[in-house]
């Protein structure tokens, strides 16, 4: 043995000629390039890496892939890149890599924890639902629970690193690259189909890579040369993609399978390529799948068999053929079936003592037993395991007889400082049925495997249940081939790669027993499914006693399969279990459901590049840049981010406000009116279109002109308004509101091709085509005048509601005279390009009339002291037009969406909420908007009757008052009277009900 | 005083960038002229051929093309065409003439969209992290055109058919979302070399 203790003089994928070093825990430890950190690990001697989740348990490394159980740790140097959980089985080695032992505390050896393992027998399964019912409840015990349990702990700052989705369509799609997927890689690959293959790992060959290179040989080459040269050939073929680290975890309808690619996380963070994402996820739509994931094996189930240094047999085989390590001096091997034995002669070819081996059955393989029996091997057949010794590493299994004939007899004890454990192999059937197969329980090889197929997809070699080197080749060669065919191509009979008579050896017969016997009573056993959420099968049988008959229950009750690993190598043992309990054959009472994803996927990897400043677009207008420039904050709306106010140096956003909105009515304040959506409408039947959709008139409007619209739901609700022109007898330009431009299009796009396709009419947005530049404010006509060549803007002579074609600087105009304060208003319009240009010359030739821009908040304001509506500020989807006081909006003649809706008896009844305004008795109070308005002083018990809400409030500069606009029960009928509104820290107000025109109210009082 | 109108493009802070060797470049093409046409195409399509020399394309996801100047299927009744800068005008009103006799709509949205054009060895590839649309030589070829999701924003992708050589993909973008998806596309090829580039931020957006 070498310095590393465990590691074999030769063998193994590994670079000998290269020592990285890794720390776990406090210690550092030497590995090699191509290690894992189980493999480093074991190496190095050290078995013992975790501790279970509940009963703190010493675990150990079980496995050698994805199906690891119980060996979880951190890994990570710092707070941001700390990743709980990891598998030490799959986390590749790299210089410095970082990993600690997690759930346990101080330390791995000496861990507090570990009492819950002394306390055991009064915490068993769903102890949770019985101990903390009654006072003081879970709600009590939940803290102290959620400390106790958990396992790793989640990173603690955000995560630096880059990741990225990746879209792909191939033909054929095959997951795994052992030598199934492999074959039918080729096979598909060699007819031109587009290929991706995944593979789990680092390196295509699967099982060839756990095989004895001296032992088998593929079409007489070693199997990693063989490997080497089929890798060679798919990497030659244009259309195939070949993926490494990259494991297939969900497989969703229409043949969409989610992959996830570790691209860095095996490289030292130091070293990584800056360009490089740390992950990618895959989202491929194949036309054909093929699934050869292989199959896992599962442990046997005796008392004790969770003691550190019990391992998989098939495991140990990857650990001495693909990392060089023969993780144990003294073997003992138990099996069910052939595996085992092929496992305990590689270990001992291999130079371990194996001690002896144990199977379950009494026939044997002679060819096994003459070899084991020339190799000094004790043979127990027909024997089973009574317990194990050891308390971080097994040091000792207790055998005996599986019959007792003619009294007790003794167990006999052998030492051992490895145990592989043998119990049949298990099709991985996890994406099959996924993607909604039929699984069927095939009692030759006691496992499930691939039945009725749902979607397009065939499974290939041991995923199919065929473990033979010879059939998994070509059960490749048939997948493949009939994948590229059913994809449409046309692919050739392959040649199947020869192997020795020993390669076409499967598991053989198997003997499954769901518990072995023990010679301790039968509730004394401790004899463990799922090692890492500690499920005994005294807990399963528990959970049937108790009436949790149903897999699916029994799996709740006692969360076995639970954990982060799903329970891939427990399961079937845990079904067999219960099947054995409750006296019935296992396809009787079936599998837990198998879903998405197959092992834990980092969230950084689904978000993928949508996160941080990609994570949503942000709309902005031509002239952004000029409002970020000029101090402006902005607010969302929809997507766009719109100017809100303009703060001066020192401004608060307050007075800002104030500021704009006075220079609006006293000088002339411009805002930017871009995001407002707008259609172009054109058509001989345009009219008639319009004149369905809004609930007005349309049918007379004349070119030139303009009119105000209000659009309904079918439901009869206000949908959306906005001013739309007239341009010629068929051409319109519609405008709607900056959050309702792509839903009212898309509506009336809808009923154009679905309710009225005999209209004439074509719809286009021009929303973006356009910027506008909204001047408001007694002088502005002056400003428009001074732009526009040759347009008199005076309003005499271009009245309101009309618009006019003109040119600024030589650049064509659209100019509305619309407005929507009640001030004199001109919106400009102008090809977007020029709409930084435009602002600018409203800036410079304004200055001498204190042109002042104004942002969306005083837009605000300026609209509620005319007591015009915004959608979505004083309408929430159950506001018809009645209730807003716009009856002289609604056209009697002729219907119109929503009209049906709008006259039933509900929508006319007097006591709905109707706008009204709302003063305070206090001019400088400014109500908060939402608040609820109450029908008296004082607030009575709840539930307090209310009338309604304030819906829009601000302090009004105009007005030099306070004014609030509010839905209220009978709204227009209370004018005059007084009510209340709430407050969260004080007495209810006092408000006078008013009309919602503010302005009128204080020129009628003026004049 | 600087009274002379300039224009602007959406994408004007962002002169052309390219990975290691040019495998992917991605430049903004500003101002390309570019029309919706909606008509009936089989009224539409003669008058235009005489007009233009250029049919229609009828079938979905295809486009036609003659010199500068194309028409790309968006719908059954709709199109977009397409110009360069200069002809823009000429163009718009040689279409409308020739579609004057009958119910037609022909809006100007040169300012609505820009184009990204994205070029190189590795756009499709780059492009992928952006669609799910089967964007592989096999499936998505010279002439083609489709709408779809990038990222989170919706645009049109555009194949120019004869373009001798190399491919260059043109993305038909709105202008309110042209800088996201420009530093989307620009995220694409980082792993080619392409410079990161950070979406225009920082506006304040609450205030104190």
């Amino acid at each position: 043995m070498s310095k590393h203790g465990y590691r074999l003089p030769r063998g193994g994928l590994i670079d000998r000629t290269r020592t990285l070093r890794f720390s776990f825990g406090r210690q550092t430890f030497d590995a090699h390039p191509g290690d894992t950190l189980a493999s480093a690990l074991l190496a190095n001697g050290e078995h013992m890496v975790a501790r279970s989740f509940k009963y703190h348990r010493p675990r150990g490394i079980l496995s050698a892939g994805s199906e690891e159980p119980a060996a979880l740790v951190e890994i990570g140097a710092d707070r941001a890149r700390s990743d709980p959980n990891t598998r030490v089985t799959e986390q590749e080695i790299f210089e410095g890599l970082k990993a600690r032992p997690q759930n346990c505390w101080p330390t791995l050896g000496f861990d507090i924890g570990a009492l819950n393992d002394v306390i055991a027998p009064f915490i068993p399964a769903g102890f949770y639902y019985k101990t903390f019912k009654g006072w003081p409840g879970w709600m009590a015990f939940e803290p102290l629970v959620r400390r106790a349990a958990g396992l790793g702990r989640a990173p603690a700052l955000p995560d630096p690193d880059r990741y990225e989705a990746v879209n792909r369509h191939c033909d054929v799609l095959v997951i795994g690259g052992g030598p199934a997927g492999m074959m039918a890689a080729l096979a598909a690959g060699r007819a031109g189909a587009r290929v991706m293959l995944c593979e789990e790992t680092a390196a295509l060959g699967g099982t060839l890579l756990s095989r004895d290179p001296e032992m088998l040989s593929v079409d007489g080459k070693a199997p990693a040369e063989w490997v080497a040269a089929i890798r060679a050939e798919l990497e030659s073929m244009p259309d195939v993609a070949i993926l490494t680290r990259a494991t297939a975890f969900g497989y969703y309808s229409h043949n969409f399978v989610g992959v996830w690619e570790r691209v860095s996380d095996h490289l030292s963070p130091a070293t990584v390529p800056q360009r490089m994402p740390r992950q990618r996820l895959w989202r491929v739509r194949a036309k054909e799948v093929v699934l050869a994931a292989g199959s896992i094996e599962r442990p046997l189930v005796f008392h004790e068999n969770d003691r550190p240094g019990i391992m998989l047999a098939g495991s140990v085989r990857t650990y001495m053929h693909r990392y060089g390590v023969l993780p144990g001096r003294r073997i003992v091997v138990a099996t069910n079936n052939d595996s085992g034995w092929d496992a305990a002669l590689d270990m001992a070819r291999a130079g371990g003592e194996v001690a002896a081996v144990i199977d379950l059955r009494s026939e044997m393989a002679p060819t096994h037993l003459t070899e084991a029996a020339r190799r000094g091997i004790a043979i127990y057949g027909n024997a089973t395991i009574v317990g194990t010794e050891g308390r971080n590493r097994i040091s000792r299994v207790a055998v005996r007889p599986l019959t007792r004939r003619g009294g007790s007899s003794r167990p006999v004890e052998i030492e051992c400082d490895l145990l592989a454990v043998a119990g049949g192999w298990a099709p991985n059937v996890a994406l099959f049925a996924q993607s909604r197969g039929k699984l069927r329980y095939d009692e030759q090889i006691e496992a499930f495997r691939p039945g009725r197929s749902w979607q397009h997809e065939r499974s290939a070699g041991a995923a199919n249940g065929f473990f033979g080197m010879a059939e998994c080749f070509a059960e490749g060669a048939r997948a493949g081939a009939d994948a590229a065919r059913a994809a449409g191509l046309d692919p050739k009979p392959l040649a199947i790669p020869t192997v020795p008579a020993s390669g076409q050896i499967g598991q053989g017969p198997i003997r499954v027993i769901p518990e072995l016997p023990s010679n301790r009573p039968k509730h004394k056993i401790r004899a463990f499914i799922d090692l890492q959420d500690d499920v005994t099968t005294k807990d399963l049988g528990l959970a049937v006693k108790e009436g949790y008959r149903s897999v699916e229950h029994a799996k709740r009750y006692t969360t076995s399969g639970m954990g982060t690993d799903q329970g891939k190598v427990a399961n079937l043992n845990a079904f067999g279990f219960l099947a054995s309990v409750r006296g019935e054959a296992i396809p009787a009472i079936g599998t837990t459901t198998f879903r998405q994803p197959y092992k834990p996927v980092t969230f950084a990897a689904l978000a993928g590049q949508h996160v941080g400043d990609l994570f949503a677009p942000r709309r902005t207008t031509a002239m952004h840049d000029w409002h970020r420039a000029h101090g402006a904050v902005f607010e969302p709306v929809g997507d766009w981010l719109r100017a809100r106010a303009y703060l001066k140096e020192g401004e608060s956003f307050h007075a800002a406000v104030q500021r704009e909105a006075r220079a609006a009515r006293a000088t002339i304040g411009v805002l930017d009116a871009s995001t407002l959506g707008k259609v172009d409408v054109r058509g001989p039947d345009a009219r008639e279109f319009l004149n369905r959709v809004y609930t007005n008139a349309w049918l007379k409007l004349a070119p030139g002109k303009a009119r105000y619209g209000l659009m309904l739901g079918e439901d009869g609700m206000v949908m959306d308004d906005g001013v739309t022109a007239c341009l010629a007898d068929d051409h319109f330009h519609m405008t709607t509101t900056t959050g309702g431009a792509a839903r009212v299009l898309g509506k009336l796009e809808d009923y154009l091709q679905t309710e009225w396709p005999d209209l004439k009419v074509y719809l286009t947005s021009v929303t973006e085509e356009w910027a506008v530049v909204s001047l408001c404010g007694p002088e502005c006509h002056k400003l428009v005048s001074d732009l526009c060549d040759g347009l008199d803007a005076d309003p005499e002579k271009f009245p309101f509601m009309t618009l006019r074609d003109a040119h600024v600087g030589g650049v064509p105009v659209r100019v509305f005279r619309i407005s929507f304060t009640g001030e004199l208003s001109y919106e400009i319009n102008i090809k977007a390009s020029y709409g930084l240009w435009l602002w600018q010359q409203v800036m410079e030739k304004g200055a001498q009339y204190g042109v002042t821009p104004y942002g969306t908040e005083a837009m605000h304001l300026l609209r509620a002291e005319k007591g015009f509506i915004i959608v979505g500020q004083e309408t929430d989807g159950t506001v018809n037009p009645l209730d807003l006081g716009l009856i002289g909006m609604v056209k009697m003649k002729g219907d119109f969406i929503g009209r049906r809706s709008l006259f039933r008896p509900d929508s006319m009844r007097d006591d709905r909420r109707e706008l009204v305004g709302l003063l305070t008795s206090d001019p400088n109070m400014v109500l908060m908007e939402g608040a609820q308005v109450i029908g008296g002083e004082a607030e009575s018990e709840p539930p307090v009757p209310m009338l309604g809400w304030v819906a829009s409030s601000y302090f009004s500069p105009n007005l030099g008052r306070s004014i609030a606009m509010a839905l209220v029960k009978g709204g227009r009928k209370r004018t005059g009277e007084q009510l209340w509104v709430s407050r969260r820290d004080g007495a209810p107000v006092a408000v006078m009900v008013t009309a919602t025109d503010f302005l009128a109210a204080r020129e009628k009082a003026d004049g | 005083m600087a009274d002379a109108p300039f224009r602007r493009s959406p994408l004007f802070h962002r002169p052309p960038i390219q990975g290691e060797a040019g495998a992917l470049r991605i430049e903004e093409q500003p101002f390309v002229g570019k029309f919706i046409l909606r008509a009936d195409p089989d009224a539409a399509v003669e008058p235009l051929r005489a007009a233009l020399g250029l049919g229609l394309p009828f079938d979905p996801l295809t486009s036609s093309a003659l010199g500068d100047t194309a028409f790309l299927w968006l719908g059954p009744d709709e199109w977009m065409l397409v110009t360069a800068p200069a002809d823009a005008a000429d163009r718009a009103a040689t279409v409308r003439r020739a579609v004057s006799g009958f119910h037609h709509q022909l809006v100007d949205v040169g300012d609505y969209y820009t184009i990204i054009e994205v070029a190189g060895p590795k756009a499709r590839e780059a492009l992928m992290k952006l669609t799910s649309l089967d964007l592989h030589p096999r499936a998505f070829t010279p002439g083609m055109v489709t709408g779809s999701v990038f990222g989170r924003a919706n645009a049109t992708i555009w194949l120019p058919a004869g373009s001798a050589g190399e491919e260059r993909f043109r993305l038909l973008i709105r202008w309110s979302i042209a800088d996201y998806l420009w530093c989307l596309v620009a995220h694409a090829g980082r792993e080619w070399g392409v410079p990161e580039q950070v979406p225009v931020k920082g506006e304040t957006l609450t205030v104190g």
